[in-house]
């Protein structure tokens, strides 16, 4: 799967209305991803996963700033991800199947505060978007 | 069988209220076909499918995706019978239509996000968490009849 232009761009527009919400827009999509999917709370035993706790927000922030480093550098992902990649390979080992259920709350919670701004373009380029990200996070598993 | 909650239903049925059909049901089906394009594959007779504009503005999609919501209906007037609701519909999609049971999966996270944008903050944690265990209920009552 490739990002085209058109993607790049649709991309870049999202996350640029999305402005200073991002790390917010990240501690509700794990809010979202927790309450929809109950088993990615596996994960974080360490952490009060209260609905809107602290420890959320604060690694919805983290989420969110490194997927704005990928926005940054979609014509080369596996390059500006190479460490999260590595961190997710070697010592989370975060089972793939969660991405999906992460990037599908990611686009509920864009989508919620974007209404019509989601257009089913911006929507299918994001979606790409994620799942690229996803693909590298969990390029060196095996 | 999925289990509800009475808080559980109520936020479906709530919301549900609230929808038109007819015009989410179009944009379902469009929004699957543009996200995933290669679920175009059961609408070869539905004319232009070029590009996102021509899908969401193609009135054979609109037309159908209001029949497959209306269907949809049925599930949130039956949240405790699922697979008997469906069972013919389940038949209908194995033996007739052919459909991977996954492209229920795929339609019922598009119709989310659809609730999403256009219910905004009403659309909340738990009102998903509940349209979640919905949408999943679907696509399992309509897989149960595949061979």
């Amino acid at each position: 799967m490739v990002l085209s232009a058109a993607d790049k761009a649709n991309v870049k527009a999202v996350w640029e209305k999305a402005g200073g919400n991002v790390g917010k827009y990240g501690g509700e999509a794990l809010d979202r991803t927790f309450l929809s999917f109950p088993t990615t709370k596996t994960y974080f035993p360490h952490m009060d996963l209260t609905p809107g706790s602290a420890d959320i927000m604060a690694h919805g922030k983290k989420v969110a700033d490194a997927l704005t480093l990928a926005v940054g550098h979609m014509d080369d992902l596996p390059g500006a991800l190479s460490k999260l990649s590595d961190l997710h390979a070697y010592k989370l080992r975060v089972d793939p199947v969660n991405f999906k259920l992460l990037s599908h709350c990611l686009l509920v919670t864009l989508a919620c505060h974007l209404g019509g701004d989601f257009t089913p373009a911006a929507h299918a380029s994001l979606d790409k978007f994620l799942s690229s990200v996803s693909t590298v996070l969990t390029s060196k598993y095996r | 069988m999925v289990h509800f909650t009475a808080e559980e239903k109520a936020a479906v049925t709530s919301l549900w209220a609230k929808v038109n059909v007819e015009e989410v049901g179009g944009e379902a089906l469009g929004r699957l076909l543009v996200v995933y394009p290669w679920t175009q594959r059961f609408f070869d007779t539905f004319g232009n499918l070029s590009s996102a504009s021509a899908i969401m503005g193609n009135p054979k999609v609109k037309a159908h995706g209001k029949k497959v919501l209306t269907s949809f209906g049925d599930a949130v007037k039956n949240m405790d019978n699922l697979k008997p609701a469906f069972a013919k519909l389940s038949e209908l999609h194995c033996d007739k239509l052919h459909v991977d049971p996954e492209n229920f999966r795929l339609l019922g996270n598009v119709l989310i996000i659809i609730l999403a944008t256009h219910f905004g903050k009403e659309f909340t944690p738990e009102t998903q968490a509940a349209w979640q265990k919905l949408v999943v209920g679907v696509a399992t009552a309509l897989s149960h009849k595949y061979h």
